[in-house]
């Protein structure tokens, strides 16, 4: 008898209630797109703090690493407490970002991107991205004109970060002077690299090329000089975060690198240097924009990025331990900023950075790291 | 009647099986028909199918060379699995079964509780400059300068072997405990040394377990990304890599769809050799 009604319990019930859970799941999902937040929730919101704040959720990205910590610690919580928006930080680099809006930019997996030029320039921004709405964001208007997206308009510059030579300090007893000296003897075996797939890569590959009378245009000076350099290189990384582990695991002593990874390390208790080589430090700008089709309101997108460029973010974020270079004008900058460049004040240090024709760059890119990956490869 | 019946109770068989068949298919399946299709695109704005990027690929030292240092790699791993791994499951199954070999057992699968990305970054420990090995060698002065150990094609295969090393034991302890103790007593008893009842009888009868496990572990260490790429550095290319970077950093996903295919081919090939060599063995232990 009890027998018989759990048989009957099971087949029926069990493939009804089956059908009920699969079904239900399969609305909330459809249902998900239109509204990550149901209606209600936003008003209840609204009220809570007194108006204005936007509410919902929204999901950024961030490099792996520094970005991603200082955007999760900083940006994260204040745009919590000043907007009422969950943010959830992924942690991406910037080709994985555009490869993932390629290939499903009708349900994109964030909804605020980060990108630096070189990708930027080269992504199908048509196709991915969608224009910053600047009437929803109070900080745009305090940008410095230059980082304001320009007249396409796909959104902010965010950051500014300067690459120079990256050294231990504990090895030298002066700091290097230019990219010459990656060729010195003395440092034989002690060089680290990372590969053109990265914009620092890149970037230093450029540089370099500059600095042996080649272009934008034409790097293939570069690519002569790296053979030369070759047998004296100790590394040679996959990513800049993975070059800045290799130098404070003392396998290289020295390596083009970021301005914020050396300064993070210093933080961190590590004697490291970093020089501003003789021609100038190049600057990479990184922008942030809204992806086209964001499951997140435009809104709470936008009030996510207004909250990377407001004036109280970015003065924690241009200041110990995360160093990243501001770009609204209110921002004051100290510490190691003003032993490295020549004044305190963001705009003289927006200045004195170089920054490359990336476009002119992103011709001939692929073919570059195409012909770096195999000429350095052992 | 009772062929029916049989029939009927396959049928319901099947049916189970229907909704792991039905998520392998589109889930599964389908992706791989996909890529094998984008790998037969010309590339460009061209339509239509070509073998143009096999052309490409095999056209190019380059790329044979890539292929070949993968596959090098998955033979140099399986071979350092077997040799290490071999003896730890003889032992093992040599134990009484007790607290020693529940420690063995732990001990073992201690690997497969760690996850691959922890145990490669406490390799980098062990292998960097001012690693275990060179600061031990140095304050030994068995060396002057460290040694580089870090971005060698020796040190992926020493971390790799060390993070596969599972794959090959946990088989090869299945084989040897269908090994029937009293071969070995017959064999010992009729005058054979155990070199040689090691070499006529234990190996040849645990040969199943050596080939299952030399199929886990080659296949794994060809296809794995992580261990190669933070090991290797920027300098050393395996198949992988080598996809990830056509495809991510190049936006080159026809050719990425092509090395795929070729590296699943590669492994299907080395699968098919490997089990008919499985079966000639089953033969030869059945008689």
């Amino acid at each position: 008898m009890v027998n018989r009604r759990i048989n009957q319990i099971s087949r029926r019930s069990v493939l009804g209630a089956g059908l009920f859970v699969g079904s239900s799941l399969l609305l909330k999902a459809c249902g998900q797109p239109q509204s990550a937040v149901p209606e209600g929730e936003e008003s209840a919101a609204t009220e809570e703090t007194g108006g204005g704040a936007v509410g919902g959720s929204v999901i950024a990205v961030a490099y792996p690493g520094a970005w991603e910590e200082a955007h999760r610690e900083v940006v994260a919580s204040q745009v919590k407490s000043s907007q009422n928006v969950d943010a959830t930080i992924v942690p991406l680099l910037a080709n994985d970002q555009v490869a993932q809006l390629v290939a499903a930019p009708d349900n994109p997996p964030f909804d605020v991107c980060l990108l630096d030029e070189g990708p930027f320039r080269a992504a199908p921004r048509e196709e991915i991205l969608q224009p910053f709405p600047a009437e929803l964001s109070p900080s745009f208007a305090k940008l410095f004109p230059d980082f304001q997206g320009g007249e396409e308009g796909w959104g902010p510059t965010v950051a500014v970060t300067a690459i120079g030579i990256g050294y231990n300090a504990d090895k030298y007893d002066s700091p290097p002077v230019g990219w010459e000296d990656l060729w010195n003897p003395e440092n034989a075996g002690r060089v680290g690299l990372v590969t053109m797939n990265s914009s620092l890569g890149t970037a230093f590959m450029v540089e370099v090329a500059k600095r042996f009378g080649g272009s934008e245009a034409d790097i293939e000076v570069a690519f002569e000089k790296i053979q030369e350099l070759l047998p004296d290189v100790a590394a040679v990384a996959p990513s800049p975060g993975a070059l800045a582990t290799l130098l404070q695991q003392g396998e290289v002593d020295i390596a083009p690198l970021y301005l914020n990874d050396i300064l993070a390390m210093r933080e961190a208790g590590l004697n490291m240097g970093w020089a501003v080589p003789e021609g100038g430090s190049i600057g990479i700008r990184a922008t942030m924009s809204i992806v086209k089709n964001p499951q997140a309101s435009v809104e709470a997108a936008a009030a996510y990025i207004d909250t990377v460029i407001s004036e109280e973010a970015q003065n924690t974020l241009a200041a110990p331990p995360y160093f990243f270079g501001p770009t609204n004008s209110g921002v004051q900058l100290s510490g190691p900023f003003e032993e490295l460049f020549s004044s305190s004040n963001p705009q003289d240090f927006i200045a004195e950075l170089m920054y490359l024709d990336w476009d002119t760059i992103n011709l001939s890119r692929a073919e570059w790291i195409e012909r770096f990956n195999r000429e350095v490869t052992i | 009647m009772m062929s029916a019946k049989a029939l009927l109770k396959a049928g319901k068989g099947w049916a189970l099986v229907l909704p792991l068949t039905l998520f392998l298919l589109s889930f599964y399946l389908a992706p791989i028909v996909l890529m094998v299709i984008t790998s037969l695109s010309p590339g460009g704005d061209g339509g239509g199918l070509s073998p143009s990027q096999y052309v490409k690929f095999f056209g190019d030292g380059f790329n044979l060379k890539v292929l070949w240092e993968t596959v090098w790699l998955g033979i140099k791993t399986t071979l350092v699995c077997l040799l290490l791994g071999y003896p730890l499951a003889l032992l093992h199954s040599r134990t009484r079964p007790g607290n020693w070999r529940s420690i063995l057992t732990f001990l073992i699968v201690l690997p497969l509780l760690t996850s691959a990305v922890v145990r490669t970054f406490a390799w980098i420990v062990i292998l960097g400059r001012q690693g275990v090995i060179n600061s031990t060698l140095l304050s030994l002065s068995l060396i002057e300068e460290p040694l580089r150990l870090l971005s060698t094609h020796h040190g992926v295969v020493a971390a790799l072997s060390q993070i596969q090393m599972p794959l090959m034991i946990l088989p090869l302890i299945a084989a040897m405990a269908r090994l029937d103790p009293n071969l070995e007593s017959a064999s010992a008893s009729l005058g054979g040394t155990s070199w040689r009842t090691f070499w006529r009888i234990t190996l040849p009868l645990t040969l199943p377990g050596i080939i299952s496990g030399s199929l886990l572990v080659f296949s794994a260490s060809v296809s794995s990304f992580i261990t190669p790429s933070v090991i290797g550095g920027g300098r050393i290319m395996f198949m992988p890599m080598y996809i990830y970077q056509q495809a991510i950093s190049l936006f080159d996903f026809p050719f990425a769809a092509t090395i795929s295919t070729v590296l699943l081919v590669t492994v299907l090939l080395v699968v098919v050799l490997l089990s008919s060599l499985g079966r000639l063995t089953r033969s030869y232990t059945h008689t």
